[in-house]
Parts: structure tokens; sequence; C-alpha cells
């Protein structure tokens, strides 16, 4: 006879289902910021992301079984997200995409072979924000947390888009270097 | 292809720059990797700000501030309210911070800088104001309305900017200002790129070097890229389109820019100025700081250019001549080494006749320079030339070559140098005998009274 999932839990063991979730939440939490950044690759938004990315998590979680677990999964979450990302431009008739077919399997690879190191060395990112001088820290709010665009934040602030757009591309030269920065002396 | 991926993150390229993008990531693996590389931080950036607590730390600052407003507030309250709060009203500092006129500076936290630049030079100025800026003077978000003459600019951040009268000014922040009528030239260092003049009809970004503008009377717009590279636009659009050097263009009243002839001419009066040079004579030609100058020959001229930019000493330079005088032969020199953390702006003066000279007979060069500021020490010898190569530009002035020292022996074929007691003017007297060349380094003092916080993260590296 079957044991209910709260017999099982009292004589100390879990349910087949609590193992597959907790694999699929595991090896999900490691996959899931390349998988967010090669959706943020191919389309316009993070709103588009984020709502793509609700989609691809739903399924991952769905057909986790057909999932080979000799392949690597994180290249099983990108072949997902590719196809939800397909489905959800149909559904949403909607010029969602910014790069043609071929561009896009491209990037699929090339998110699929970027060192896990990649990832973790991300993890210095806290940290050097917190380096930024003011006006950096401002101009980071306005784009990654209010999600204005350059024209936006240059009518807010009354600064010329030119100033905007370049200050947000050495903001992010600076943090890549503090990141780089960190990840050698963590190695060293 | 930096920029362009940068543009494709903040979404501010054109069709046609993303098609461009598509190819090169198509091309090589490693492209799409490098791509994928800036996606993952700009990625991670959005999700840690938005729902991590990065910046949290710095909430304290801001507890005072006036109000967030409420519609601000509804449209983000799913998210953290402490961290969001806390950013808003940072930001509504911000924006005070931006738009409040400059009177108001006066009050704001000793922390925030309310000048950005200091009044370096003046060339036969007059202004339209009833209050003329002083050399020396501190400029915050303030305009400059200049009637004649020339004037130069110190910003904080290291650039330079020549304007000529009649020319109205206006300096909004360290690095953004606007030009509402006549010319400038701006020097950027790197470190500095980024620095904008907006215009009636277009924003001049410099990505680093030099450029010229002139506005013509409809308050059309004229670039020209001295040396490295600027991106315009048209006011207003972002589509932005870089000019390299060598290149002109003109924006009229909404329109894009197009390509004119580059002709630096009407900007040769900035030339002097924009080098600390007060004026010269005799033999003393000037060349813009762009021209190579290990080619430059001349029977009659010693050329002078800038080297590099205004900079610190990160060690120690060792120069030939640190006292006034009159200087003919070695055993006067008065060698020191120049301490470290000296702000400096180096000059070379250069002489290299066209062809060696048949005859034997000895013409002299003699010229006068006077400088803006003193002459800290003279470079004259071969050894001192070779070991300060390279230290304040990447172009190499010759000092390789043994020969290309000043010939101090006391005698007819010998040269004279002058440093007088204010140590503001050069005396050079030079020999040219066959096969004679020359090439002296001189040192300026580039910090003025009021220059002490400016320029010091950008050092002459040795």
């Amino acid at each position: 006879m079957q044991q209910s999932a709260k017999e099982r839990k009292r004589n100390g063991m879990t349910s087949p289902i609590d193992e597959r979730t907790k694999q699929v939440t595991r090896l999900w939490t490691h996959a899931q910021p390349k998988v967010s950044a090669f959706v943020t690759s191919v389309v316009r938004d993070f709103r588009d992301r984020d709502d793509l990315l609700q989609d691809i998590a739903v399924a991952v979680f769905e057909s986790f079984d057909s999932y080979d677990p000799k392949r690597p999964f994180n290249q099983w979450a990108l072949g997902v997200a590719r196809n939800q990302f397909r489905s959800y431009l149909r559904k949403r008739q909607k010029d969602l995409s910014v790069f043609d077919p071929d561009t896009v399997k491209a990037l699929e690879s090339a998110f699929a072979e970027l060192p896990r190191s990649e990832s973790r060395e991300l993890e210095y990112l806290k940290d050097c924000l917190k380096k930024l001088d003011p006006k950096g820290r401002k101009l980071c709010e306005l784009r990654y947390q209010d999600d204005l665009k350059p024209a936006a934040i240059s009518e807010t602030l009354k600064l010329p888009g030119t100033a905007v757009r370049k200050a947000l591309q050495r903001i992010r030269e600076q943090l890549r270097s503090c990141i780089e920065i960190k990840a050698a002396a963590e190695h060293a | 292809m930096n920029d362009l991926i940068h543009a494709y993150l903040d979404d501010t390229v054109s069709k046609e720059e993303r098609l461009k993008l598509a190819s090169w990531i198509k091309e090589r693996p490693e492209n799409a990797q490098q791509f994928a590389k800036s996606v993952m931080l700009h990625d991670r950036l959005q999700h840690e700000l938005k729902y991590g607590d990065s910046f949290s730390d710095q909430e304290s600052e801001y507890t005072d501030a006036s109000p967030v407003p409420l519609d601000r507030v509804r449209s983000l309250q799913h998210q953290n309210w402490h961290y969001q709060l806390a950013a808003l009203v940072a930001l509504t500092l911000s924006i005070i911070y931006w738009l409040a006129p400059p009177n108001s500076q006066e009050n704001r936290s000793a922390a925030i800088p309310s000048t950005y630049a200091t009044l370096a030079h003046l060339n036969n100025a007059e202004f339209t104001s009833t209050e003329s800026p002083q050399r020396g003077q501190r400029l915050g978000s303030e305009g400059i309305s200049l009637r004649t003459g020339l004037v130069r600019l110190q910003f904080d951040t290291g650039v330079e900017v020549t304007l000529q009268g009649p020319a109205r000014y206006e300096i909004l922040s360290a690095e953004t200002t606007r030009l509402s009528e006549g010319q400038l030239t701006a020097s950027v260092p790197p470190g500095a790129e980024g620095f904008t003049v907006e215009t009636p009809t277009a924003e001049i970004t410099d990505l680093g070097t030099a450029f010229g503008l002139e506005l013509d009377p409809s308050g059309a717009s004229e670039v020209s890229v001295f040396s490295g590279e600027v991106t315009v636009a048209k006011r207003g659009s972002d589509i932005v389109q870089s000019i390299g050097e060598g290149q002109a263009v003109r924006i009229g009243s909404n329109q894009n820019p197009t390509p004119m002839t580059f002709d630096p001419s009407p900007f040769e009066k900035h030339w002097p100025i924009s080098s600390g040079i007060e004026h010269s004579s005799g033999a003393f030609r000037l060349i813009p700081p762009w021209r190579r100058l290990r080619f430059a020959r001349s029977d009659r001229h010693i050329f002078v250019r800038q080297e590099g930019y205004i900079g610190t000493l990160n060690k120690p330079l060792a120069v030939n001549i640190s006292q006034p005088g009159e200087y003919t032969q070695e055993a006067q020199l008065t060698p020191t080494e120049l301490p470290t953390e000296q702000v400096v702006r180096s000059l070379i003066l250069h002489y290299q006749p066209r062809e060696p000279r048949i005859r034997d007979d000895v013409q002299r060069l003699i010229g006068e320079i006077t400088f803006a500021s003193p002459i800290l020490g003279i470079i004259t010898q071969h050894e001192e030339l070779k070991a300060s190569a390279r230290r304040f530009s990447r172009m190499p002035a010759g000092e390789e070559h043994p020969r290309r020292e000043l010939n101090l022996n006391g005698r007819p074929v010998g040269d004279r140098i002058e440093l007088s007691q204010d140590r503001k003017t050069l005396r050079l007297d030079l020999a040219s005998p066959r096969f004679s060349s020359d090439l002296i380094r001189v040192i300026l003092d580039a910090r003025g009274p009021s220059l002490e916080l400016a320029i010091a993260s950008r050092p002459h590296e040795g």
C-alpha cells in the first residue's frame, strides 16, 4: 500500500515528487542566470524578459522528465528557453525579437559554452556596485531599477542623451574591471 | 564593436547597427561569447538593482530628504519598499541637484562639489557681463559671455576648453557644457571621455583627445575632429554618429550630420592658449598638439608643441635646468629632480633643418617664448631627454638620437639658453652648423592657485 506524504515524512522519508522538485530547483537556480541573460540578449527590454522567464521556468519544471541527466542542464534549459521564445513570439504576434533565428541560435550556443566561472564571478558585482560614486549609482538606479532608457534618463536629469549613454557604458566597464580584479585576487 | 554592444544594451541602436551586430555575432563563436558576457553583466545588474539590496547601505544619507511622489511609490509597490523609498529619495535629491539654480549651490553638502573648472588663462579677453571673471577664478554651473579674445578653462576632470570670442558658453556640470554662440576647442584626456558640448542643433561627446566646434549665425554646428573620436547626435535624437580624426560634419537645425571638408584653420588662434603659451617671437612656431613633430623640418623655425595632457608626476623627473639664468656651458647646468605629485604640462621645442647644410658657416636661430605659468625645469641633454621620452605623450620626438641635445660648449658654434627671473620666459639662441638638430623639453607648473583639487588621478608614468 502506498504511503501518504505525511506518513513518509513521519518515517523520515521524502516523496519522489519532493526529490524531483528539489533537484530541478537546484539545477534551475544554477542555470537561471545564463537563461535570463540569454533571454535578455534577444528581447527588447526587461519587462519582456520577465514575462518570458516565467514561462520558461514553468516549462523547465513541467518538462524536467525529458531531461537527460547525462547532458549539461544549462544546455537543455537554454534549449527550452529557445522553444519558449519562439512560442512566445507566435502567441504575442509581436515583434519582440531583435535578431534573426541564426543569430539567436549562435547566442544560445555562446551562453551554453560560457564557463561557469562567468556566473560565479558576477557574485562580486554587489561589492563593486558599492564602489560607484553617487552619480554612477543614480544612473544605475534609473537605468536598471526604474528600467528607463537613456532618452528618458536624459529627460529626467536634463542631461544630453550622449552623455547618459557614454556614462552608462563607462559604469558597466568600470564594474567589469572591478569584478575581474576581485576574481583575480581571489585566485591569486 | 564594444560601443555598439553597449548601445544595444541600452536599446539605442539603429536597425542598420543591429544588423551589423548580428553579422558580427554570427561571424565567430568568440564574438558571440564576448556579446554574451556583456549581456550577463547587464542582466545581473538589473536583477541586483531591482530585486537585490545593493546601495541599501546608503539609505541613511537620504533620510531627511523631501517626500517621494506618491505615484512613483505606487508603481513600485510590489518591490522592497524600504530600498525603493531610499532610492527614490536619492533620485529626488539628485534631480534637485541637477536642476537647482546656481545660487542655491552654496547650501549643498561639502561632499558635492559646486565648482567644476578654473579660468586658467585669458588672452585679450573682454566679457559682456559687468563683472569680468578673473584668472584663477573657480567656475560652477554658470555662463561665460565673451565679447572678444580667448580664454582657457581647466576642468577638474582634466578637460581643457578654449573659447574664442564672441562666444556664449555655459557649464552645466563637470561633464556637460553648452555652446550657444562662437567657437571652442576641447581637449579630453584619458579618463574624462564622455565630455559633452550641447549646441542648439547637436550634442557632441568626446571619446578622447581633441575636437573643434564652431557655430554659424544660424546656429548650425560644425564639428572638426583633430584627433581621436567624437560622437555627434542631432539634438533630442538617440541616433549617434561617430566622427574620426581628420573628419568634419555640419549639423543644421533638425538635420542629421552631413560631412564637410576638414579645415582646422579657423581654430589656429587657439593653439597657443590651449598649450599654456602667453606669446612668442623670433624663430618659434607653434604647431597643434596632434601633429607629428618628429618629421617636422624647417631651416628657420623652432617648432613648439604640447606633449599629451596636464597630469601629475608619479615618479621624480630629472631636469637639467632648474634655476633662472643664462646657460652656455654644461658646467653651468642646475640639474635637479622634480618631485612626485607635481602637476605639470610638458612642451617640446624642436629644431631640425630640412637638409644637412653644405656650407660650414654657422647661422643662428633666436626666439623668445613666454608661458602662462612658471617653468619648473628644462631638459636639454640626451640622457634626460631619452629618460623622459614617451612619459608625456605616446608620440616620440626623436629623443633616441644622441646628437639631438643642446650643444653647450661656450664656443661660437654652441647654443645658449636663458630662463628669466620670473621663470616664465625662455630665450633660445641656437647655432645651426652642419647636421645640427636640437630638442628641448620644457616642464611647466600646471597647478594654478585654485587647481589643487584638479587632475590628481591622471599620472604621468615613468
